[in-house]
């Protein structure tokens, strides 16, 4: 098993991630199998609206222990 | 090489005399520099319930303690005196390039006190201090202002210059004061308070070194976080237009989480703040028909003509302020729609597009434009403007107002071009308009009583462009903070981004699944959070740092580490967040010996939803206001009923001895 942070976007299902935003998947598993298990609206997933370790990466990409997911999430400014 | 200068200027302009001051190194220990610096010596020095606009009153500019180190995103000043908009202490944040120059010069701020006979500027070189004549530009508006004085004073480098146009210079308390030809320290009237003093403009070109303690931990810091930010950045395939749409998929669920600040760079490199046109009025950010409507009352017809995408396309030339690796800034061609008399404004900042647009029903974008670099020039606050022709449109709909009070003008909601024209009278200060240009509160004094209800205003200053009713911890730093109205200095929304509970002990956690609801109720939790907001957003402040570094996070951009680097004062997070609570409860010990009553402060009844919207996102949303402000000032250490700093706190944060009071 490995583990990865993920920050979420205010739009997503977190049920899978404990206090702290980990989830627990699979050795092998993907940024695309990652998006499924969380359910992301298809908007999010199409588009490309999140980063690995604050790199672009594609949905093929294979995740390691300890990865940072982070989505988009815009904030108001002025 | 601590990050500060140890010094400050004061210019008695009644006198024309001009000294040095040492600013012992135990000032800084405690109140940082900056807002902090400000803060102290106008407390020590502005005698109690001294005229805003008279010779006692002292208006600073003042840098901050990173700026200059080489660490980033630092590079922010601001002018500081009492505030003749609200009565109480004022101070204005302000980006571009004159935080460094202040440093340059040697000080950590320049003061002025007194009146000058005649108009006058102040010029900073290698050969000291002088002031000189400005009659010739009294009248000139603040972008010809800088031009002409920087090409008077051309060396080998560029001087900085910050100025005042025409409404500062008629005294209108809802003036600012400009540098980089239109970049602005709106809030709080201080362009009036330099008016008063006859001072057109400073003019700084010092060569002085700035040097922080560590330069190599200061190095790397600048190092990680400029990598991040360059790195942030999402596909070309999102489009302006689809952020009307990503607004409600985000705001979809009765639940909040923890964010990753960092994942709001994009969208400020991308746009800059103008992402909020339409992003914000799906969800009720955005306040539409003078805090009244909602985005039924502006719906997509009309704002898709804010569609940042569409301001992009005549942006020129972008920019960054000061050590920024951001870069939110930009300018834009608009040759072709202000009439041809001008080439070019600052993008307009979210706040001025909705200031003037959603605000006021107007879907009239080339008007923005214009009234833009009008105020920019003449150096009006958009945000208390549009507030207050948003409040005279609604006197003129209900009756309050006739065609008669007008001069003919028909100010009907969305009517461009009578509010074009209704700009140009408040900077000019005729007919309404200079009943207008002193803002809704003053207005309420002339037009009458029975306008007070739409004169939306917190403590006499005009609110930010966000929704309170969306955001209720951005509802107490409007009421409850000294200088009220404010939008910069916390929000709900902030303390998630900025994930302070990683490094204060006492921050409280926000926990995935947190019921959005919550922050709706007053409880020692919200107000703990924002008393963090106000303690960090005064280090910040101290500091010169810029609040969407804050936001993007202080795991990310390291502030605490920043600090100790150039300082070597090796403190904790908590060490700093007990000097932010000094700095805070230092300017409301100003507002109290000025008189002010803090519940006074508290915002109009209609922005804390009483009444409720019928309609829209907001709709129902009550915001508890007096009960928050209640909490918040008990969690600070102050009096929980009327808001003042309780003796044992005076005496906890040592300010007394400190004060040498």
């Amino acid at each position: 098993m490995i583990k990865v942070r993920v920050f979420p976007g205010p739009f997503i299902d977190i049920e899978l991630l404990d206090e702290d935003g980990f989830i627990f998947l699979s050795e092998g598993s993907t940024i695309r199998d990652l998006l499924k298990i969380l359910r992301i609206p298809k908007i999010i997933y199409s588009i490309g609206l999140y980063t690995l370790n604050y790199n672009k990466a594609s949905l093929k990409t294979v995740l390691e222990n300890e990865d940072e997911f982070s989505f988009i999430s815009p904030i108001s400014g002025g | 090489m601590k990050g500060y200068m140890g010094k400050v200027l004061m210019v008695d302009l009644t006198s024309g005399n001009i000294f040095e001051e040492d600013i012992p190194d135990k000032i800084y220990e405690n109140f940082l520099s900056g807002v902090g610096l400000g803060a102290y010596y106008l407390y020590k020095n502005i005698p109690p319930k001294a005229d805003p606009l008279g010779p006692d009153n002292i208006l600073g500019f003042v840098s901050g303690l990173l700026t200059g180190t080489g660490s980033v995103v630092t590079g922010r000043w601001l002018a500081v005196a009492k505030s003749p908009l609200t009565g109480g202490w004022g101070d204005s944040n302000c980006g571009g390039n004159l935080s460094p120059a202040i440093k340059q010069c040697g000080y950590d701020g320049i003061f002025f006190k007194g009146i000058s006979e005649k108009p006058v500027y102040l010029h900073i070189d290698k050969n000291g201090p002088r002031l000189y004549d400005a009659s010739d530009l009294w009248g000139r508006d603040a972008v010809e202002t800088e031009e002409i004085l920087i090409d008077r004073h051309k060396d080998k480098k560029k001087c900085s210059v910050a100025s005042i146009g025409e409404a500062a210079e008629k005294l209108s308390l809802i003036s600012g004061i400009s540098n980089d030809k239109g970049r602005m320290a709106g809030r709080s009237g201080l362009g009036a308070v330099m008016g008063s003093k006859k001072l057109k403009a400073i003019v700084l070109d010092g060569d002085k070194k700035i040097e922080g303690n560590d330069k190599e931990e200061i190095k790397r810091i600048t190092k990680e976080y400029g990598n991040k930010v360059k790195k942030a950045s999402f596909p070309n395939k999102l489009k302006g237009s689809m952020l009307p749409t990503m607004s409600r998929v985000m705001d979809m669920g009765s639940t909040y989480s923890p964010l990753n600040g960092m994942m709001s760079i994009p969208m400020m490199k991308r746009w800059g703040t103008i992402f909020t046109n339409t992003f914000g009025l799906p969800n009720g950010d955005c306040p539409v028909k003078n805090w009244d409507g909602s985005i039924k009352d502006f719906g997509y017809s009309k704002y898709k003509y804010m569609n940042p995408d569409i301001i992009i396309k005549r942006e020129e030339k972008k920019y960054h302020c000061y050590s920024c690796v951001i870069g939110c800034g930009g300018i834009c061609n608009v040759s072709d729609v202000t009439r041809g008399k001008f080439k070019e404004t600052h993008k307009p900042e979210y706040e001025t597009v909705n200031s003037f647009g959603a605000l006021l029903l107007n879907k009239d974008l080339d008007s923005i434009y214009y009234i833009n670099e009008i105020m920019n020039r003449g150096t009006m606050d958009t945000i208390s403007a549009g507030n207050t022709i948003a409040y005279a449109i609604e006197c003129y709909e209900n009756g309050i107002l006739t065609e008669k009070d007008t001069d003919g003008l028909k100010l009907t909601w969305g009517n461009s071009e009578a509010i074009v024209a209704l700009a140009k009278k408040m900077i000019k200060r005729e007919g309404l308009g200079d009943v207008l240009a002193d803002g809704v509160k003053k207005a309420v004094e002339s037009i009458g009583k029975d306008s007070e209800k739409y004169a939306i205003n917190a403590g006499g200053q005009e609110p930010g462009m966000h929704d309170p009713r969306l955001d209720p911890i951005l509802g107490i730093h409007f009421s409850a903070d000294p200088t009220p109205g404010r939008h910069t200095v916390g929000a709900g929304q902030y303390y998630t981004y900025m994930r302070l509970w990683e490094h204060v002990s006492w921050a409280p956690k926000v926990k995935m699944r947190t019921p959005k609801e919550n922050n709706y109720v007053p409880s020692s939790e919200v107000a703990i959070k924002s008393v963090a907001n106000s303690c960090i957003k005064q280090i910040v402040d101290g500091s010169g740092g810029c609040l969407f570094a804050m936001i993007s996070g202080l795991s990310n951009w390291r502030l605490f580490d920043y600090l100790n680097a150039a300082t070597g004062w090796n403190i904790t997070p908590d060490d700093y967040m007990l000097i932010g609570k000094r700095m805070q409860t230092l300017r409301q010990m100003f507002n109290i010996r000025e008189g002010i009553e803090p519940m006074s402060f508290k915002m109009h009844d209609r922005i804390a939803g009483n009444p409720p919207l019928k309609e829209g996102p907001l709709e129902g949303k009550i915001v508890p206001i007096e009960d928050m402000m209640k909490n918040h000032w008990e969690a600070f250490g102050w009096h929980k009923e009327s808001g003042k700093p309780l003796e044992e706190t005076i005496a906890e944060l040592n300010i007394t001895n400190l004060l040498n009071i």
